[in-house]
């Protein structure tokens, strides 16, 4: 498939991409393709891509009967026992229950195989009945939040810049109050070095919450990210801040983002999309049908989002054809001579694809995180290993 | 694989990796090895990204 970006450094064998091409186990499934927030960071609304403003407001039905056709057909091709769908947007929760429900019953009386069913969102339209609806169907619910309210307040605001922050805890706060739901996964955490990790930590412990997530900003050689005074590794300092203070007084609280990179350092496989170069095996559909490799890429622009595929017209399989999704099932040969030659290869793995973009080399660069990722690296090897 | 033998194999992973002895019972190294674990079995696949770090349902997840 011609695309205009460069997805695969010039060495790479195409022959790669049938070798480790697998099937897709996960889907992000667009409900919504608006939001009732404002975030001063969000990859959709505040990118180059502004191809939101023309897709449906909300996945139809027949959309969503469409989507399912696709997966069954792929679950019964790759023979698939069990795949994961996680819904989002735009908020996801702007679809409404009645909408979900009707989401899910379409889903799960075509695809034949069981299905987790998970959310990430910003929770602030989570009410009773939603909360039901997600425990029937055995939700796992994801929650964004930055940490106290003065850290929440710099990014995750309303339109009219109102805070936000009140809004999210009570509905963290509801959902908490049916423990025996299970369904509350943890937060999400864009990290913002201002914040102080300490005092993010202590927020999080205050709310009794036991699983949270640090995302780097989603910043590339084009739009790189905030540095104080310049500094090349402020945000692996800050990560390994927050590392140490974790480590020490908060170990309770899972931290997948450190785990895995642990994990990685005592020669496992990563879990995640983010770090490692582990097989990507999951696609973004939206909310008119179309096939994305990961909607983060937005933050490049249309031309790295768009496949030209849509669940109308085309078939899974062929999404596995494009480079955007097959570069990502590549591991290490679709990365670019620099990182392939690193030291820190095996913890990093070039750490995520929109991190890597350069309108010169595509996606074939070292992460613009880089100098972060090896500080990082060379201080938790330490404070963990003996040698 | 047994309780003993799930503890051996946590003794020989932490030996080869030489964790800090201070480190050896702290729950998030004790999460990372369990995660070791599970991501060398065969049909381990990605359960994070960047939109559902905590919406899917890991077996190590609370």
């Amino acid at each position: 498939m011609r695309t205009p970006l460069q997805w695969t450094p010039e060495d790479y064998d195409l022959a790669l991409s049938a070798k480790y091409k697998r099937p897709i186990y996960m889907y992000i499934i667009k409900v919504a393709s608006r939001c009732n927030l404002d975030c001063a960071y969000c990859y959709v609304y505040q990118s180059p891509d502004k191809s939101w403003e023309w897709k449906p407001k909300f996945l139809s039905i027949d959309t969503v009967s469409q989507i399912a056709i696709r997966i069954q057909e792929h679950v019964s091709e790759h023979s698939l026992t069990d795949l994961s769908i996680v819904f989002h947007g735009g908020e996801p929760l702007l679809a409404g229950v009645s909408r979900l429900r009707e989401y899910v019953n379409v889903l799960t009386s075509t695809i034949q195989c069981s299905i987790s069913f998970g959310m990430q969102t910003n929770a602030i339209l989570l009410d009773i009945p939603l909360i039901d609806f997600f425990h029937e169907h055995n939700f796992r619910l994801g929650i964004s939040i930055d940490g106290t309210k003065e850290h929440n307040d710099r990014n995750r605001t309303y339109p009219n810049k109102r805070s936000s922050y009140d809004d999210t805890t009570k509905a963290i706060k509801l959902l908490q109050s049916f423990p025996e739901y299970k369904i509350f996964g943890g937060v999400l955490i864009v990290i913002d070095v201002r914040n102080d990790p300490s005092e993010i930590l202590q927020s999080l412990e205050e709310l009794n919450i036991r699983g949270a997530n640090l995302l780097l900003p989603d910043s590339n050689y084009e739009s790189p990210p905030y540095r104080p005074n310049g500094d090349s590794t402020a945000y692996g300092k800050w990560l390994f801040n927050f590392f140490s203070v974790w480590l020490e007084k908060y170990p309770h609280i899972e931290i997948p983002y450190f785990e895995e990179i642990i994990n990685l350092m005592m020669g496992g496989i990563s879990s995640s999309e983010e770090i490692g170069a582990k097989s990507v095996d999951f696609i973004v559909i939206d909310t008119n049908g179309d096939i994305e490799a990961v909607d983060t890429l937005k933050m490049v622009g249309r031309d790295a989002t768009s496949l030209n595929l849509n669940v109308f017209d085309n078939t899974l399989n062929e999404a596995l054809e494009h480079p955007a999704v097959y570069s990502r099932m590549s591991g290490y040969n679709a990365l670019c001579n620099q990182c392939r030659a690193c030291t820190y290869l095996d913890n990093c793995g070039g750490g995520y694809i929109p991190h890597r973009y350069s309108a010169a080399n595509g996606f074939i660069n070292p992460s613009i995180y880089c100098e972060d990722l090896k500080y990082l690296f060379a201080n938790m090897h330490t404070m963990i290993f003996k040698s | 694989m047994n309780i003993k033998t799930q503890k051996v194999v946590e003794a020989a992973t932490l030996e080869n990796h030489a964790i800090r002895e201070t480190l050896e019972t702290n729950p998030a190294i004790l999460r990372a090895l369990k995660r070791l674990k599970e991501s060398k079995s065969e049909n381990h696949v990605s359960h994070y990204t960047k939109h559902s770090s905590h919406a899917v349902r890991h077996s190590s997840t609370w």
